[in-house]
């Protein structure tokens, strides 16, 4: 770049041959960048400021102060003597013996110490051989450093390198101990092979098992990105074997909207996430809790969409952690057609299609294709509505290893209905609202025996107010399609405030049943009753971050609960977090919970959680953590007692030292604590 | 005791050309079922209409009751959050406020194919009634009519 | 007029103007007035009024002012202007003064005082108190600037 360079001086001297010396309040403007000096010499031919006596030099991003500087103006290259610098968007600052721009934004300081701290005796520092400050990359890497902590060096760094992106930067050093792992100590090694690409290599010792290896490499590509995470513990002393997890995700835009996407899980120890997530990043496609997840999802899909279409191919496979229980279906393959279309002005035709091939290891394997063609046409004012809907259920089966199912079968069920609702408002002079909103769903659905069809995946959810309005509302899954001749009732009210926040809502149905039989998970043809058990669920909020959520089934003659679940949530501006669960299901689930997180004055906070099992009156799964902000470091000691897969349990200590603007902390973390704190983050 | 039924279309006027803008890593599946929910009650977008906001919607999942014996997850929650506003150009028809719907599914330990089923089922149920919610008090908001 | 041959000059100095003033007592002196231009080999002064100090028929010192007085050099690729203009022969000087303004090339120097030395190309620029001088550099591709 080849921009003027201006100088300011009280007065400047004129060498001849290109040579200028500026006296006296020096300000030299070029590029992006402007200096200060007491003297400054100019060399045209050399493109080089030689600047003396309290240099200042303000770069993008640094600002630099140092007795004498001498800088190659448009080759972005120049030797700062003793240069003292700041980084101010990471609040990061130090000293060198020397330092010399080596490009645009890329700079080398010698014998450098770094640290965010401020204060005589600062809380962390490093002094390093060498130091390179790359913006462009936004990171730093050091060699032969000393990491000191209150002035006493604790750890020695060959090479040691960090982003510098706010919130980024590789995970923490961990220190922990827990029954199963024993005393752990966890160092990150971060490498920045480019700015799309990072690796973070930890070693992990764990004084009862071995030594963890974990590596997590991350791509990010205009039409591709994705992140792959290797695990090793060789000679694991717990199982005795070599423990290894697996886990990459990819996803790839193919263009003219086809994309790849592949999710592949895999670990050897079904409890490692359970006994190492607290330490790894490891995410894997489970669904559901950190240790608690029942089974690995992997997926890989081509899928094409429009604004009408989705379709796609998907391999769809598990690894169940549980123990004893049926070999999990894989699908391989899955392939799928959806489609939407707008009939008309409010018309609609919906289209659903897939294909599957259910294989596994046990029971029969099979082939199903199910089409469900939906059209409908909705009449709506103001006040109510009316939508009549016509549905096919469509599946054919081809089984092999049949047992005792038909070979070939066909299953086609039509599905009528007609919803309809009307809406009062009652509106107050305030500007608040109330709005009652009856409604009702007649439905139609053929009784048909389904116990020569086998069930790959459906099961019987348990329901709540909106599945009483769906069209199979018994099922989930598409091996079983329930029976109808029902009427679905349900009364909905909502009331907001003058700003329009909705403060509550409140909604009770049931279902009238006119066809007495229907058909069970099995297939089997039933005897049903001529009424469902009540359905209501209710949300009030005084504030708009203070929630109380309850969802019930009571009894059709309201003498008991099949469920009743309640959660309240308050998430205050200042960080305070406070939940409260209590899940009953009548011969499966009675559990209640409460956690919180406190600050305590500016720097400290305290958290806790403990959930307790009613039903077997014993505490499940707690936590109690206390943390420290002191401005340029943080630490979150945590001790918790976790309830492992196969019900054996695990106390642990976990104590995470943050470095701000060194390190950040990893998404683990945050998934770790969200699962016990809902709400809260480790960053506070 | 006050209650009436609104006249008008569904659609009131001054929101004539609805369209809906979403963020959020749920934002798109929301904007969805909103956007197909308002064509069902007649509306049609317009490139110059007045905007829906569902802003920074996030979808959370983690187990809400686990087993003593085995420790495995009983219960799923999925939680949807956001906020949620109406304006025309820069002027604000209807303030912001946030949205939180909430889901449960249980974890069927026989097979893992139909605890897929009914994740995909609990998400798609969740989505529908964050519509509800989103155009109750939209549609019907007294500020709008 | 000519004047008599000037010292570094290179060659003789020319002044056209439209009125001339000369006196020999108490000091050798001449003052042009109107649209001046003096000439010394591819030094070009214009300027408002012009005066002219000789000692034994040497010009000494000549004082040129103007709204402003300006100076072409193009062999060194120098103009500049000022309020006032003083240039002497002899050491071969120029001192441009009051807001005064320096070219070489497409670089500029400017401030209260700019002091150009013909002989050796050097340039001194001062500023009025509280003021500063300020000077654009424009470096040539590959940064090399013609002496």
């Amino acid at each position: 770049q080849d921009g003027p360079v201006t100088l300011y001086a009280d007065q400047i001297q004129g060498l001849g041959s290109g040579q200028w010396t500026a006296s006296g309040n020096v300000e030299v403007l070029y590029g992006d960048r402007r200096l200060y000096a007491h003297q400054a010499h100019y060399d045209e031919k050399k493109d080089e400021i030689i600047a003396k006596g309290q240099v200042h030099l303000v770069s993008p991003g640094i600002v630099t102060n140092a007795p004498e500087a001498t800088l190659k103006i448009h080759s972005n290259q120049g030797i700062v003597l003793h240069p003292r610098f700041l980084l101010p968007s990471q609040d990061g600052h130090g000293q060198a013996s020397s330092g010399r721009e080596l490009g645009k934004n890329h700079y080398r300081l010698n014998e450098a110490c770094y640290t965010t701290c401020h204060g005589q005796v600062p809380a962390w520092q490093i002094y390093s051989q060498q130091l390179d400050l790359n913006q462009n990359d936004q990171y730093i890497s050091t060699y032969n450093s000393t990491l000191n902590v209150y002035g006493l060096p604790v750890l020695w760094l060959p090479y040691f390198s960090f982003p510098l992106q706010r919130h980024s930067g590789f995970l923490p050093p961990t220190i922990g101990s827990s029954t199963i792992n024993g005393f752990t100590l966890g160092i990150p090694y971060y490498f920045d092979i480019a700015s799309n690409l990072d690796d973070t290599l930890t070693v992990e010792g764990l004084t009862k098992r071995g030594v963890l290896l974990q590596n997590q490499f991350r791509y990010l590509e205009p039409n591709y990105s994705g992140q792959l995470l290797l695990a090793l513990l060789p000679h694991d002393k717990l199982t005795g074997s070599n423990v290894w997890a697996v886990s990459w995700q990819h996803q790839q835009n193919l263009g003219d909207g086809f994309a790849l996407s592949v999710n592949y899980n895999r670990v050897s120890y079904r409890n490692f996430l359970a006994d190492l997530s607290g330490v790894t990043g490891f995410n894997g496609g489970y669904i559901g809790g950190v240790g608690n997840a029942p089974y690995l999802t992997s997926t890989g899909a081509i899928s094409y969409g429009n604004r009408h279409l989705q379709a796609g191919v998907m391999l769809q496979g598990y690894q169940e952690l549980l123990q004893g229980e049926a070999a999990p279906y894989a699908q391989l393959p899955y392939v799928y057609a959806n489609g939407y279309w707008r009939l008309g002005k409010t018309g609609y035709f919906d289209w659903r299609s897939n294909f599957n091939y259910f294989y596994a290891s046990t029971g029969p394997i099979g082939q199903r294709l199910d089409l469900t063609p939906t059209i409908g046409w909705k009449w709506s004012r103001a006040w109510g509505y009316l939508e009549p809907q016509g549905r096919l259920y469509f599946s054919h089966y081809q089984i092999q290893r049949n047992g005792p199912y038909d070979r070939v079968s066909n299953r086609s069920l039509p599905a009528l209905s007609l919803r309809g609702g009307l809406n009062f408002v009652r509106d107050a002079q305030d500007g608040s609202s109330i709005v009652l909103h009856p409604m009702f769903k007649y439905l139609f659905i053929p009784l048909q025996a389904q116990n020569q069809i086998p069930n790959f995946d459906s099961s019987t959810p348990f329901q709540n107010y909106n599945s009483i309005f769906t069209d199979n509302s018994l099922f989930d899954g598409s091996d079983r399609i329930n029976a109808a001749n029902q009427l679905a009732y349900g009364l909905e009210g909502s009331g907001y405030n003058p700003n329009g926040r909705e403060v509550w809502s409140a909604a009770i149905g049931q279902i009238q049943y006119f066809n007495r039989r229907q058909i069970d998970l099995a297939g089997n043809i039933v005897a049903q009753n001529s009424r469902s058990n009540y359905f209501w669920q209710a949300q009030y909020a005084p504030l708009a971050n203070l929630n109380f959520l309850a969802s019930s089934e009571t009894d059709s003659d309201w003498q008991r609960f099949e469920r009743m679940d309640f959660r309240a949530q308050w998430l205050a501006h200042n960080g305070t977090v406070l939940n409260l669960d209590y899940r009953y299901t009548r011969n499966y689930v009675d559990q209640a919970g409460v956690s919180a997180a406190l600050p305590i004055g500016k720097q400290w906070r305290v958290l806790g959680s403990y959930q307790y099992d009613v039903q077997d009156n014993k505490p499940l799964e707690q936590l109690v953590g206390i943390g420290y902000d002191g401005g340029c470091w943080t630490a979150q000691l945590m001790m918790f007692h976790q309830i492992l897969l196969g019900g054996q349990t695990n106390n642990a200590v976990y104590l995470e030292i943050v470095l701000r603007g060194l390190t950040s902390i990893g998404n683990s973390s945050n998934g770790f604590l969200d699962q016990y704190v809902p709400g809260a983050s480790m960053e506070f | 005791c006050g209650f009436h039924l609104p006249g008008g279309s569904t659609i009131p006027v001054r929101l004539r050309g609805l369209r809906v803008e979403a963020s959020g890593p749920a934002g798109g599946q929301l904007a969805q079922a909103v956007e197909r929910a308002l064509e069902r009650d007649g509306n049609v977008a317009r490139a110059d209409g007045p905007v829906l906001r569902l802003d920074n919607i996030s979808l959370n999942q983690r187990a809400i009751s686990i087993s003593p014996s085995t420790g495995a997850a009983l219960e799923f929650l999925n939680t949807l959050r956001g906020s949620v506003w109406v304006q025309r150009g820069k002027k604000i028809l209807l303030p912001a406020e946030p949205l939180l719907v909430e889901q449960s599914f249980t974890y069927n330990s026989g097979s893992p194919l139909a605890t897929n089923e009914q994740q995909i089922e609990s998400q798609q149920q969740l989505f529908a009634e964050a519509a509800r919610v989103v155009l109750r008090r939209v549609l019907l908001a007294p500020a709008l009519r | 007029a000519n004047a008599p041959d000037a010292g570094l000059g290179k060659g003789p100095i020319h002044i056209s103007a439209d009125q001339l003033q000369g006196q020999n007592k108490p000091v050798q002196e001449a003052i042009y007035s109107g649209d001046v231009v003096m000439q010394q080999g591819d030094l070009i002064i214009h300027a408002a009024q012009l005066t002219i100090h000789a000692a034994a028929g040497k010009v000494e010192k000549a004082v040129a002012t103007g709204s402003p007085v300006s100076f072409t050099m193009s062999s060194a690729e120098r103009h500049g202007y000022g309020q006032q203009l003083t240039y002497e022969p002899g050491s071969g000087r120029i001192i441009l003064s009051g807001d005064a303004h320096l070219w070489q090339g497409k670089n500029e120097v400017s401030g209260n005082q700019v002091t150009y030395l013909l002989q050796s190309q050097q340039t001194a620029v001062t500023a009025s108190p509280g003021q500063r001088v300020r000077s654009v550099f424009y470096p040539a591709k590959g940064g090399s600037a013609k002496p």
